[in-house]
């Protein structure tokens, strides 16, 4: 196993308070790692501080990237190493094209260069799989689009950006029955394709009816609680997370 | 009998006696513009024509009529300008300026030398681009007669030289005929050290559009006022205004829109960038009068304050004398730059100076979306990116599409 993320004993600062405390986790290369647990557990705040959001503290531990450490690296220097973060609420940015925002982080990126036919192929094809309306592509990023458009727009990002290890928080939040299966689909789509690494970050299970998840992790304040195989989403569907008050 | 002696000394006389400011609201919040129209002789020796000229090749615009202190040339047989020579009783007595109890109009008057006038027929289309060039003060008068079911577009360029102190005095006075579809795009790019003074009035007849665009990107001081207290029913009338500052440069902008008849529709978009010690005002007031059923009244002020310096007071305000079936709403704020806007694009790999950038330049991008005119909306944005970038204005810059963050609406 070739490991792209290990994250050792992390504890993080967030709005003032002690969010993440002694935090270890393992994804090797091609693997989809599943990250549940209750609300306010530090699951969000983990995957900012991956991404480098600088409202997050790490006070301890390491965060590595291909054994490198990315502590002290601003986010667009972790986008490089191929890391990106699938936000659960995205900004709405007005004014903002959305094709010329995925051109410049392609360049920024360092991705190849395309021709702009290809380019714009490559953004049809992606959102007719997504089924984005043809009109959103038009817009400005984010802006007036539903909370279902919106993940759809992130999704689309991720296929066109093609990072090594992505972050889904909450990809499914906001969709309709039929919207979480399309998502489910492209997501498995980009990993067949790219072999891409995964965290995805759920509340639900009903996105992993679609999925092949190898790993299962539950959070419980700040911490990693319990571990295992695609057997303990079965078990906390019937049980619930079986933590201690 | 006036003389147009008479009628600046009237007009001197009237500013100085009349408020700065008649909404209460406002009354604390202005900028005293200096008058000094005496000194508003022409300027010798300015060599406007090249300088026309390479403004032209930057901007890869013909303009039909440069206006200077010095000289006023048109180059279209449709746009027509008169000197005070012209300016006979006739001239004067036949109401072609603005009066009433309006101090910006009695500015604007005050300074009057170039009077520009642009009368498009019934059912005829016109595009036409103005270029003024200062040297020292630079007055103008627009008057635009679109007539009925007409197609007009108006885009003027403002530009004074290095080192100019003077005061650029620009009245637009449009008046849009039933279903004419009017677009007027003002850009003034003056360089530090001269003042502007803007004031505009805009009159849609039933079933017509008129959009207005401003952008203020120069000079030091800036005082501007948009009246439209006109609007017939079945119209749209939409004024969007754009400052970007930096160092000390001051804005004061504000707007009077009233509904009055059915259907109407009146919208005001004000919007400011503000570096250093830069302040603005926006303060954009809509009445809704009794009768302007099923009418729609907006005003939105937004700013970004992009230093602890910066300052903006954004003063939006609304009276309504009809409330059933109206829409009538206002809304205001102003923030640094947007933390986790900027952390989503450093997140796709942009480094935080291009991703703020990006960022500024979207948010003017959107007031200027609302030029249907490509290259005055080219032109705008190039402007304002050469501030953004280098620091610099009152000078053009090459102009070029590419960095252009459009998105239509």
């Amino acid at each position: 196993m070739q490991l792209i993320l290990e994250i050792k004993n992390l504890h993080v600062d967030a709005e003032q308070r002690n969010v993440l405390k002694g935090l270890n986790l393992k994804v090797g290369d091609d693997e989809l790692h599943v990250l549940m647990g209750p609300n306010g557990s530090g699951k969000t705040t983990l995957a900012k501080t991956i991404m480098g959001h600088p409202q997050t503290h790490i006070t301890g531990g390491e965060i590595l990237v291909d054994g490198e450490a990315i502590n002290d690296l601003p986010p667009n220097e972790r986008a490089k190493k191929g890391i990106f973060l699938e936000f659960q609420n995205p900004v709405e940015i007005e004014g903002l094209g959305i094709v010329n925002f995925l051109n410049t982080a392609r360049g920024a990126l360092g991705k190849e260069k395309i021709s702009y036919k290809e380019f714009m192929g490559e953004i049809k094809a992606n959102s007719e799989s997504l089924r984005i309306r043809d009109d959103l592509m038009g817009r400005s990023l984010n802006y007036g689009f539903s909370g279902g458009e919106k993940k759809k727009m992130e999704i689309l990002q991720m296929a066109m950006l093609r990072p090594k290890f992505a972050i889904l928080d909450e990809p499914d939040s906001g969709l309709d029955v039929d919207a979480v299966k399309v998502v489910a689909e492209n997501i498995n789509a980009f990993r067949e394709k790219t072999h891409a690494s995964m965290l995805l970050i759920t509340h639900y299970s009903r996105i992993l009816n679609y999925m092949k998840p190898q790993f299962v992790h539950i959070m419980a304040d700040g911490k990693i609680v319990r571990e295992g195989g695609t057997k303990l989403l079965g078990q906390i569907e019937r049980e619930g997370y079986g933590l201690e008050e | 009998m006036v003389s147009y002696k008479q009628f600046v000394e009237e007009a001197i006389s009237r500013y100085r006696s009349l408020p700065a400011e008649t909404n209460d609201l406002y009354k604390k919040y202005f900028i005293d513009m200096p008058l000094d129209p005496a000194s508003s002789s022409a300027a010798q020796g300015a060599d406007c024509e090249s300088t026309a000229r390479e403004i032209e090749e930057k901007t890869r615009v013909k303009f039909d009529a440069v206006i200077s202190d010095a000289t006023a040339v048109s180059r279209n047989p449709a746009v027509k300008i008169l000197s005070p020579a012209d300016l006979d009783e006739s001239v004067i007595s036949g109401k072609l300026f603005s009066s009433g109890d309006d101090k910006m109009a009695a500015y604007s008057n005050a300074y009057s030398r170039h009077f520009i006038l642009i009368d498009v027929k019934d059912g005829s289309s016109a595009n036409v681009n103005l270029l003024f060039i200062g040297c020292g003060n630079l007055p103008s008068q627009v008057l635009i007669k679109a007539g009925r079911n007409s197609r007009v577009g108006v885009s003027e360029v403002y530009v004074t030289s290095k080192g100019s102190t003077g005061t650029v005095v620009a009245l637009n006075e449009v008046s849009a005929g039933s279903g004419a579809e009017v677009e007027l795009n003002v850009l003034h790019n003056e360089a530090s050290g001269t003042n502007v003074v803007s004031l505009y009035k805009g009159d849609a007849s039933d079933g017509s559009v008129l959009r207005s665009n401003f952008v203020f990107n120069g000079g030091s001081l800036t005082r501007s006022r948009n009246v439209i207290d006109s609007v017939g029913s079945d119209s749209q009338v939409l004024v969007s205004e754009i400052a970007f500052g930096t160092g000390e440069q001051r804005f004061d902008l504000g707007s009077y829109m009233a509904n009055t008849t059915p259907r109407s529709t009146a919208k005001l978009e004000s919007g400011t960038v503000l570096d250093g010690r830069s302040q603005c005002m926006l303060k954009g007031y809509a009445k809704v009068a009794k009768g302007a059923r099923g009418c729609l009244s907006r005003i939105t002020e937004r700013g970004i304050l992009l230093s602890a310096d910066a300052h903006v007071d954004a003063l939006p305000d609304m009276s309504i004398d009809y409330s059933n079936e109206v829409k009538a709403t206002h809304s205001a704020a102003t923030a640094p730059l947007d933390r986790e806007a900027m952390f989503y694009m450093m997140s796709r790999g942009l480094e935080e100076e291009k991703a703020r950038k990006i960022f500024i330049t979207a948010f003017m991008a959107k007031y200027l979306s609302n030029m249907k005119d490509g290259p005055a909306s080219e032109i705008a944005m190039s402007v304002m990116l050469e501030k953004l970038e280098r620091g610099t204005f009152g000078v053009m810059p090459e102009i070029t599409a590419r960095g252009v963050w459009m998105a239509s609406r």
